[in-house]
């Protein structure tokens, strides 16, 4: 007994303290630690910097930040019928990071909540590749290279921005590679990469494609004496995990199709077979040679790089998987079929991890020494030809990344509607603006998605009158070009007015004013309105007792001025005499030939209460006085039958 | 002989989970249900709440009610929470679903993460197994054999025990005063090994194997003591293995593997046979290492002066070995535990069904023994305590659950269940399923190991028969905990019909012909 309990305590050795072991642990990182850290310390410097301005804010970006809006404050998987476009866990993960940040109270616009986590995703990616990077031999210098390209290049830098559920997926489909190289081969880190993994497919279903080399490295990686159960329980948990998915269509009785209702089997026909086909790479005008272009034009030097790294690795025995699998990746692109435009996504941390190990073979081929002067020749040209080529190139991509504002245009249309649109009329925005304008006070169903106006009948159903059952449309460059037909925002777009435009090219948002009265109607009522404003204009213009500078005075006389300016300054006029400065412009409206709403009249503090005082349809929606005198302005769009009565 | 309630806990689960799975496809397939009710969109009429909500929403909702509607009138948001339970017990009806269903998915998942324990990396298979070095310190061995009513595999096992390939053992076989039959084979075979075999009576009344055990241990002249079972079949090689195991491990106790052969026999016997590969293969090296053992019934070999420090086996419990193996582990004792496939006992499953569940009964209820008596508690960690705990406790857990889920069923039946929650119900196949593919691995090992052949209906067997197993095993559970409860203590031994030595020619037939009662 007493020899048992001696034992007993020689066995519980005291734990080391915990300040130590972390030291230790930091010790023999050193190295690694030193590298690494600059290095994401940099990626997500050049992430963060400018995050809210380049690029451009899109539709597919609105629609997860929305659909994350949902899950959070409705508690739904979207603020439309979850019709299994694409599996949810992705922005229930983008969810999950605005919910315990507060995100959308904090950022700029919804989007930038969504993008904060994708630079968080970035970090976690650019921390695994050098993992991966590592477990797959390569030594410190090439793991070192293959993260600061991915950190540097702007094609990088730019689609790990924005908010795609591909860079949701990508931190995930990198552990799964990492966990399935595990040194030890632990049953463990194999169950986790097939979780990992199953999470990542999840999260953006294209990532499947990544299955063989999973399965690859995995089956390389295991030992023959515990593989088997190790890809039992892999292979199992990675099915449960995928089957989870139908669980949720089954559990909500939307597995087939059926009448009245969306379904898992639509969705996915819809993934695989109904979307219409991007066109073959190499015709010159299809949207996917479009797509290459972006890339292309983004950065030259990953693309040509990775190919050529992916060749010289499928002579290395330990980078020949990512290579085979890199190079089947890009063969997959180029079958005609439908491209999805962050496609690339995946591809750029395997492009670094290869550009990154085979630099760390030529390095090693080198020291070795032998038949070096085949290798140090190519290597030292494609180098400085690499450099020479993606230095500048680089950092005249990135100045504009972190500098220029690319969001300016929608980020003033935003701004404008929301000062200009009276809140209980009906918007057909892109889904970039849904959540900033629910946010600013409006109905979720008076905010409408482009996407949504034609293809979800319970938005249909909301209005029975079609197109005239919307007020106004703010359209982007998505919204102009969508491949599809979509006949109710197509002839809501016909039978308006563009009233405000904000930037130019493929920038430009434009806010135009549906009338329900129809395109003819409205081009007569527009040419009525013009000659009735030139007519009382000039009328006014003589007026003796209204002063007027050469600018307002050219405006008035040019029929320019709105009509509610012209009844109340006639009116004002009436009772004593009144100096008009100016008719200040908006910007945003100058280039549609909408007249000038506003007003700037010297030394008329009086007449600050007369517009104050006036009927709804004349109340200016801004009277204030400056110390260039008394600006009143009046809402866009003059209402039908104001001119009718000063004609 | 311990495989049994450990055994039982990871199996239980499983049975909830499918009977949960059940429960979901059947009223799935029938339609209008609370969980599984349909979110059709409608193209007129659209004042359908949505009923497809994954979470709550948020209690202040800004939208959707701030402006006027247009057009047609559609309900507030205040209609989509219609999925949610409001009243109180149909909260706790939730609740009640969410933490049986947690509960479950943490049992079964830390029953599948020990069973593949052995296997969890390359080196730690390889640690599993004997070394093959000779021991330098040579060890003498006395090994007990109780026998009763075990007259027909008894010479073979004493045969065999005679023939191991060690210079300094003795065996002792212990014969009840009342069983004669048994008694003339046990002579006849001491007479064929005089210098081995010795033949000890056992007095005792009523009889039980912890009774033969210490009787045996007064006269045990080795330095360890090692007991086997009438019907076992012992490799020749084992006791220098075993004495080089205590040699490099220094442990007090080591346990070697027993191993269920006849795979083919019935549907169950197979199931049975998988549970003591996974048990002795890979679980026991768990709690070997964990330092908390409920030790197995034969093939166990014990310091001969601790066993008699300690008092031997406890005469009154019905799970000797288990409580023998807790009693040590408490004190501080080390086990080792080696499994090869070529030097295992082998070893039948019990005859027939019932025989099984009197076995699986007595089994669960020696472990609610050994829980009761609180040996246990004298564990130096908590993480032992809490291990052993819920190790002993199975039986009672399993009765528990067993209520809990007839509720939780009745709760989906009758309250409106979210989807969230509905799905969370599911988390509990998801370690279920997984042991159910990793038991397919293990049946192809088993198979490759031991010279056999896994045929597609073996597997069609493993598969189909895991409902049914369950409900097996959980009927021993509950009959274990109700006869405790009533205080019923009395022994239901199990019978064995020697098919295990001739494990190529076996079939049904043989099994009824055989059986030895």
């Amino acid at each position: 007994m007493t020899a048992l309990l001696d034992k007993t305590v020689a066995h519980q050795e005291p734990a080391p303290p915990r300040e130590n072991r972390l030291a230790g642990w930091a010790r023999v990182r050193r190295t690694s630690l030193l590298v690494l850290g600059p290095l994401l310390l940099i990626t997500g410097l050049v992430r963060w910097i400018g995050l809210s301005r380049a690029p451009q804010r899109i539709d597919d970006e609105g629609t997860y930040v929305a659909q994350a809006f949902a899950v959070e404050r409705f508690g739904e998987l979207s603020h439309y019928t979850y019709w299994y476009d694409h599996p949810p866990l992705g922005w229930l993960q983008i969810a999950g990071y605005t919910t315990l940040t507060n995100a959308f109270e904090r950022t700029a616009n919804a989007v930038v909540a969504g993008r904060e986590f994708m630079v968080i995703m970035a970090l976690v990616s650019a921390l695994l590749l050098w993992l991966l990077a590592r477990r797959l031999g390569v030594s410190r210098l090439g793991a070192g290279i293959a993260v600061a390209v991915m950190a540097l290049s702007p094609l990088a830098v730019q689609f790990q921005r924005t908010v795609y559920l591909d860079n949701v997926a990508t931190p995930w489909m990198l552990g799964a590679f990492v966990l399935a190289l595990s040194p030890q081969r632990r049953l463990a880190a194999t169950a986790g990469a097939a979780v990992c993994f199953g999470v990542a497919v999840l999260s953006k279903e294209t990532y499947l494609l990544m299955l063989p080399l999973l399965l690859w490295l995995m089956i390389r990686n295991a030992d023959r004496s515990t593989r088997r159960y190790a890809l039992a329980v892999a292979g199992t948990l990675f099915v449960l995990i995928g089957l989870s998915y139908v669980l949720l269509a089954v559990v909500k009785g939307e597995l087939v199709p059926g009448m009245n209702r969306v379904s898992l089997a639509d969705g996915l026909y819809f993934q695989l077979f109904g979307r219409e086909s991007s066109g073959s790479v190499l015709d010159a005008a299809s949207l996917s040679r479009r797509t290459f272009g972006i890339w292309f034009q983004l950065d030259v030097f990953l693309p040509i790089a990775s190919v050529l790294a992916a060749v010289a690795a499928l002579w290395s025995r330990r980078l020949r998987p990512v290579a085979v699998g890199y190079l089947v990746l890009l063969a997959f692109m180029l079958r005609p079929g439908y491209l999805p435009v962050p496609y690339v996504i995946a591809l750029i941390p395997l492009a670094a991890l290869l550009i990154g190990g085979v630099a760390d073979l030529a390095v090693r081929k080198v020291r070795s020494g032998r038949r070096s002067r085949f290798v140090t020749v190519p290597v030292v040209l494609a180098a400085v030809a690499g450099l020479a080529v993606a230095t500048p190139a680089w950092g005249g991509q990135l100045r504009g990344l972190t500098v220029a504002d690319l969001d300016a245009p929608v980020a003033q249309a935003q701004a404008w509607v929301i000062d200009n649109v009276p809140v209980e009329d009906r918007v057909v925005v892109d889904d970039a603006l849904w959540v900033d304008l629910v946010r600013a006070g409006r109905n979720r169903d008076d905010v409408v998605w482009y996407y949504k106006v034609d293809t979800d009948p319970a938005v249909a159903a909301k209005a029975p009158g079609g197109w005239r059952d919307y007020d106004w449309i703010v359209s982007t460059n998505s919204l102009r070009t969508f491949p599809d037909g979509f006949p109710i925002v197509d002839e809501a777009m016909k039978n308006s007015t563009v009233v405000a435009t904000f930037g130019t090219g493929t920038d430009r948002v434009d806010i135009a004013r549906v009338d329900p009265s129809g395109a003819d109607a409205q081009k007569a009522r527009l040419a009525e309105d013009t000659a009735a404003r030139t007519v009382a204009g000039q009328a006014l213009a003589g007026n003796p007792r209204l002063s007027l500078s050469t600018q307002a005075r050219q405006l008035l006389v040019d029929g320019r001025v709105d009509g509610r300016l012209l009844g109340t300054l006639a009116t004002a006029a009436a009772t004593g005499p009144v100096t008009v400065v100016d008719f200040p412009g908006v910007a945003a409206e100058e280039a549609t030939g909408q007249p000038r709403r506003q007003a700037l009249l010297a030394g008329a503090d009086g007449l600050a209460p007369f517009y104050e005082g006036q009927i709804p349809l004349y109340r200016p929606s801004r009277v204030e006085t400056r110390s260039d005198g008394l600006l009143v302005a009046y809402p866009p769009v003059t209402p039908a039958g104001v001119l009718r009565g000063l004609r | 002989m311990s495989p049994g309630p450990s055994t039982v806990r990871r199996k239980w689960p499983r049975a909830v989970a499918v009977v949960l799975g059940c429960v979901f496809v059947s009223f799935m397939a029938v339609g209008p249900s609370a969980a599984a009710q349909p979110a059709p969109v409608h193209l007129v009429q659209a004042d359908t709440a949505p009923t497809d909500q994954l979470f709550p929403p948020a209690p202040a909702d800004p939208f959707g009610v701030t402006a006027p509607e247009r057009a047609v009138n559609v309900p507030g948001q205040a209609d989509a929470t219609s999925s949610w339970p409001d009243s109180a017990l149909g909260i706790a009806g939730a609740v009640l679903l969410v933490l049986v269903s947690l509960a479950l998915t943490v049992v079964a998942g830390t029953t599948l993460w020990w069973m593949l324990h052995a296997w969890r990396t390359p080196a730690s298979l390889l640690a599993t197994g004997f070394s093959r070095r000779s021991s330098t310190w040579p060890r003498s061995f006395s090994l007990i054999v109780p026998a009763r009513h075990e007259q027909q595999v008894l010479a073979d096992t004493l045969d065999t025990l005679a023939l191991l390939d060690h210079p300094d053992y003795e065996v002792l076989a212990v014969i009840g005063h009342d069983d004669p039959e048994t008694e003339a084979v046990a002579r006849a075979a001491a007479q064929r090994h005089p210098a081995i075999i010795r033949v000890l009576i056992d007095h005792n009344t009523p009889k039980n194997k912890p009774k033969a055990l210490n009787t045996a241990l007064a006269d045990c002249r080795g330095d360890i003591t090692g007991v086997f079972d009438a019907e076992d079949d012992v490799h020749r090689d084992l006791l220098k293995l075993v004495e080089a195991r205590f040699d490099e491990t220094g442990a007090d106790v080591v346990q070697a593997g027993v191993q269920l052969m006849n795979i083919h026999t019935t549907w169950w016997s197979l199931r049975n046979c998988l549970e003591y590969y996974f048990w002795f293969r890979s679980r026991l090296h768990f709690h070997a290492e964990q330092r908390f053992i409920p030790l197995g019934g034969n093939t166990v070999f014990t310091r001969t002066d601790l066993l008699r420090e300690h008092g031997g086996w406890d005469p009154e419990c019905l799970a000797e070995d288990c409580e023998i193996g807790v009693r040590l582990s408490s004190a501080g004792a080390v086990v080792a535990v080696a499994y090869d496939p070529e030097v295992v006992t082998r070893e039948e499953t019990p005859d027939t069904i019932t025989s099984l569940v009197k076995q699986r009964t007595r089994w669960d209820q020696g472990f609610l023994q050994v829980l009761g008596k609180g040996e246990w508690r004298r564990l130096p960690g908590p993480r032992q305590r809490m291990l052993a705990r819920y190790t002993l406790a199975m039986p009672f857990l399993q009765a528990f659950t067993g209520v809990m889920i007839l509720i939780a069923i009745v709760v989906m039946l009758t309250a409106k269940v979210p989807t969230a929650i509905t799905l969370l119900t599911f988390l509990p196949l998801v370690p279920t399923l997984v042991t159910i593919a990793v038991e397919m691995v293990g049946l192809g090992e088993f198979a490759k190991s031991f010279g056999m052949r896994a045929r597609p209906l073996d597997y069609l067997r493993l598969v189909l028969g895991t409902f049914p197993y369950q409900m097996l095993l959980a009927f021993a559970a509950v009959r274990s905990v109700w006869r405790q409860a009533r205080g019923d203590g009395s022994w239901e031994k199990t019978s064995h019909a020697n098919v295990h030595r001739t494990i190529t020619v076996v079939d049904d037939d043989l099994v009824t012909a055989g059986a030895a009662r």
